[in-house]
């Protein structure tokens, strides 16, 4: 891989003349290929990747992917007439299912003992579905009225799972309570914590969540905090730790790839409409690239605020990343599109 | 027009790009099947960020322009006129003397130019001092502000409507309030401060009306407010017939439901309201 990046780097150093005429045998290398991102992180845009017969194969919101041990690529849209959308990494289309998640929001998949599950977050069914990569129902976990929390299902709209190696569960209240409900691997409840609010420990938009094994000895949550343009750190048994700071970017999950955080962006600025881009923080939780938004610059260690510089995106909702760290980005409410990968230069 | 999200012009440029890539993607289809990038001059800039210390001000407001991309360049306007290539270049922050209309575009020389942004800032005349109003309706539980003393305060909200409690949102069909001055005035008009956002369902006021113990002195009606436009802050200004007075009555009209190009067609608007004030 880091060959292969060195050496397209050499070739657009080269002379122009001589790149364009080598571009014609070489992958399609156009010196007017535009390049988007920052420092190491920097990306090629193939808009026509993944794009199907709408009428055959319609989506609504591109909500979340996720990349199962085969590497194929899965997609979750709120479409009814196939929820589930399986491609390989080229964008060919191999498998489709689903017609009972109208609120499909939230996709994670969870290895467990080398079986691979998905756990759907169902904003109008108000609970999360695990089913197998075929679109098997195995458990189905409803609002959590014994936490005391919730007093009708209405109140519960969950946007996103995290599942810990010991198979508990973390369901995020996105666009509900706000609360964060810690299951078993069987689904009783353990524990519950934030909820809406200010505080550092409370959320405006507890969107998205992942357990973070960076630290391989001490795994914890982040949870973003999108309204707030946060991103939030618990430990694993709900206590606040800290809190990374990313004014101006409206995050909508994190999905940790090597060392990195990627997030998609789905508004920046002040919030306005189709303003979104890609985030992409280091191991020290520092934004070093962000594909379509302004270069990231710290003063005093502090981000200045970030906007949208380039229109390449509306409303990134989530990215997956591949083993040759190409990005896909799924988005919402962007005309029905389908995603956009980004190849790593 | 910048209209990010909305426009037709966006619509064009997102689904336009496709089908340029389809017609040349089935010229080398027939050799192999390239992935072909999105190449630089298919790509918009986004228009540039315009920063007011405070748009509304008595002495003199600072404007910074931002669009932190490499090679960018931004170039502006302060007299409403638009910009293109020839209008000067922003090298720092600008400070505003008078009323003014800031147009900012910014340019590049891979990218395409970006739409225009545009914000009004506005030097506040006349006398403010103890100027009361008076709601007849009461705001929307969720976006109280301080009562109607954040009508007449001085104080102006920012385009992020969740901060401070500085603006008043309403969803009903008519908005009345009363400015009572503490001896009469000279009054040439009403401006009436409010909030576009219609991303979060907040639409201008369609129509404003100004009476005088029942008698109408002014009134305006805004086309603009049924159209798609970006995130703004607007100052609608209202002719009364000139003369000295001491009580007015205000009466804000929504739009009677959201248009159809919106997702929320059919239903009530929102009307967010910050400053009312008389010049």
């Amino acid at each position: 891989m880091m060959k292969r990046r060195q050496f397209l780097e050499k070739t657009s150093a080269a002379s122009l003349g001589l790149a364009a005429l080598g571009s014609m045998s070489f992958s399609g290398w156009n010196p007017k290929d535009a390049i988007i991102g920052h420092g190491s992180h920097r990306y090629k845009i193939d808009l026509n990747w993944g794009k199907l017969n709408s009428k055959q194969f319609p989506v609504q919101d591109c909500h979340e992917m996720v990349q199962d041990g085969k590497g194929r690529i899965i997609l979750l849209t709120n479409h009814t007439k196939n929820n589930v959308l399986i491609y390989d990494k080229s964008g060919k289309l191999l498998d489709s299912w689903g017609t009972d998640y109208p609120g499909a929001h939230g996709l994670t998949l969870h290895d467990e003992n080398g079986t691979e599950y998905l756990y759907i977050s169902d904003n109008n069914r108000h609970e999360v579905i695990k089913t197998t990569l075929d679109g098997r129902v195995i458990q189905v976990l409803p609002f959590p009225k014994e936490s005391g929390k919730y007093q009708k299902k209405e109140e519960y709209i969950p946007t996103e799972t995290a599942i810990a190696d010991n198979g508990d569960i973390y369901v995020a209240d996105g666009y509900g309570a706000q609360y964060i409900t810690h299951y078993d691997a069987k689904g009783n409840i353990k524990n519950i914590f934030g909820g809406r609010g200010e505080d550092d420990h409370l959320f405006n938009n507890a969107h998205g969540i992942c357990i973070d094994k960076r630290d391989s000895k001490k795994p914890i949550l982040l949870i973003t905090a999108r309204q707030q343009n946060k991103l939030k750190r618990f430990a694993l048994d709900g206590t606040y730790l800290d809190s990374i700071d990313l004014p101006g970017a409206f995050i909508c999950r994190p999905v940790i790839h090597g060392n990195h955080v990627y997030l998609a962006t789905i508004w920046s600025g002040d919030g306005s409409e189709g303003t979104g881009f890609i985030s992409i923080l280091d191991e020290n939780n520092q934004l070093i690239s962000a594909p379509g938004g302004s270069k990231p610059v710290y003063e005093q260690e502090k981000l200045n605020p970030m906007h949208q510089t380039l229109k390449i995106f509306r409303h990134p909702h989530d990215v997956c990343v591949d083993e040759d760290e190409n990005i896909y980005v799924a988005q919402w409410n962007s005309w029905a599109s389908y995603p956009i990968k980004l190849y790593r230069v | 027009m910048n209209v990010p999200g909305l426009g037709l012009h966006s619509i064009g440029f997102r689904w336009g790009l496709p089908l340029l890539f389809f017609l040349f993607g089935a010229v080398v289809s027939c050799q192999s099947k390239k992935k072909v990038f999105l190449l630089t001059d298919s790509i918009q800039l986004a228009s540039p960020k315009i920063l007011a210390d405070s748009v509304l001000f008595r002495e003199m407001a600072t404007i910074t322009l931002h669009l932190e991309e490499e090679d960018a360049l931004i170039k502006y306007t302060l007299d409403g006129s638009g910009v293109d290539a020839d209008s000067q270049t922003y090298s720092g922050p600008i400070q505003v003397y008078h009323t003014a209309t800031v147009k900012a575009k910014a340019f590049h020389p891979a990218y395409r130019t970006s739409e225009t942004q545009a914000i009004a800032v506005r030097k506040q005349k006349g006398n403010l001092s103890g100027v009361e109003a008076k709601l007849h309706t009461e705001p929307h539980v969720n976006y109280p502000g301080n009562g109607a003393a954040s009508l007449v305060d001085g104080q102006k909200g920012s385009t992020n409507f969740r901060n401070g409690n500085h603006w008043l949102g309403f969803q009903k069909n008519r908005i009345t309030t009363d400015l009572r001055f503490p001896e009469r005035r000279n009054v040439e008009s009403i401006i009436v401060s409010v909030l576009q956002d219609q991303g979060s369902w907040i639409f201008s006021p369609e129509t404003i009306t100004i009476t005088v113990l029942g008698n109408q002195i002014g009134t305006l009606d805004f086309k603009e407010s049924a159209q798609a436009g970006e995130k703004k802050m607007l100052f609608l200004e209202v002719p009364v017939t000139t003369g000295k007075y001491k009580e007015l009555t205000i009466t804000i009209e929504p739009l009677s439901e959201i248009p159809d190009w919106h997702q929320g067609k059919g239903t009530k608007p929102w009307v967010f309201i910050d400053e009312i004030w008389a010049e």
